[in-house]
């Protein structure tokens, strides 16, 4: 795999610190979340983040392998955001059930 | 097509830093919008256009030796994050989280009215 990158003695880094500064605003939402949604978004969001930080690494390394791993990456983030979905809709459609076992929606976190 | 000093390495740091910087945005934005609907708003666009501009400046940075891949990883992504944004949202009405709405008013109570109206009039969240 031949690089051809213009300033890539300070893009990449940049771009990797850019990435990481990112990650660690998304991590704050990921644990002071009020709801379980914005944990499932803040999730969502890390698996985006992800696919571009395995895409840079696979140009850092100049290993045409990885960007494989970042399609995968891309397909199992819709399959793990769709199942966060199914399983708020089995609390969402009987919510007298849910209230039963001390977990109603409204007090969901 | 153009080896020594042209335009496409340029092309692939623009498109590299503008994907990071918008990621960046979209991070700030999971960060401090104020509920569930806008934070899944910033995550899904602003994040999603990160991410393709990123493998964009992947398949421009290796001279298109990567384009097959990083362009079926940016149709998958184009094709599932707007799926994924539709159920975080559609999960977080039905948890509860009612939305600000406009002047339009609330669409999904309309709707759960109108296919029942005497039994879920009141706990329109619950219903589809």
């Amino acid at each position: 795999m031949n690089i051809e990158l213009a300033g890539a003695a300070w893009v990449l880094p940049l771009t990797f610190v850019l990435q990481g500064l990112s990650a660690v605003l998304i991590v704050i939402r990921l644990l002071r979340g009020p709801r379980a949604t914005d944990r499932v978004v803040a999730v969502d969001a890390l698996t985006l983040l992800g696919i571009g930080v395995v895409a840079l690494i696979a140009l850092a390394t100049a290993q045409p392998m990885l960007l494989d791993a970042a399609v995968v990456l891309a397909l199992v983030s819709f399959l793990g955001t769709a199942a966060y979905m199914l399983m708020f809709r089995r609390h969402g459609r009987t919510p007298e059930t849910a209230g039963q076992d001390g977990d109603a929606p409204t007090e969901r976190r | 097509m153009m080896n020594e000093g042209g335009l496409l390495p340029w092309i692939a740091s623009a498109l590299l830093l503008l994907g990071a910087l918008i990621g960046l945005v979209g991070a700030i934005g999971v960060l401090r919008l104020p509920d569930s609907y806008t934070r899944m708003h910033a995550a899904s666009k602003a994040g999603a256009l990160g991410a393709v501009l990123v493998l964009a400046g992947v398949a421009a940075a290796s001279e298109g030796a990567v384009s097959l891949e990083a362009l079926f990883a940016i149709a998958v992504l184009l094709a599932t994050t707007p799926l994924a944004a539709h159920a975080v949202s559609r999960a977080a009405y039905r948890t509860g989280i009612l939305p600000h709405t406009g002047p339009l008013g609330d669409a999904m109570a309309d709707d759960a009215m109108r296919q029942s109206p005497a039994s879920d009039q009141n706990d329109s969240s619950s219903r589809r």
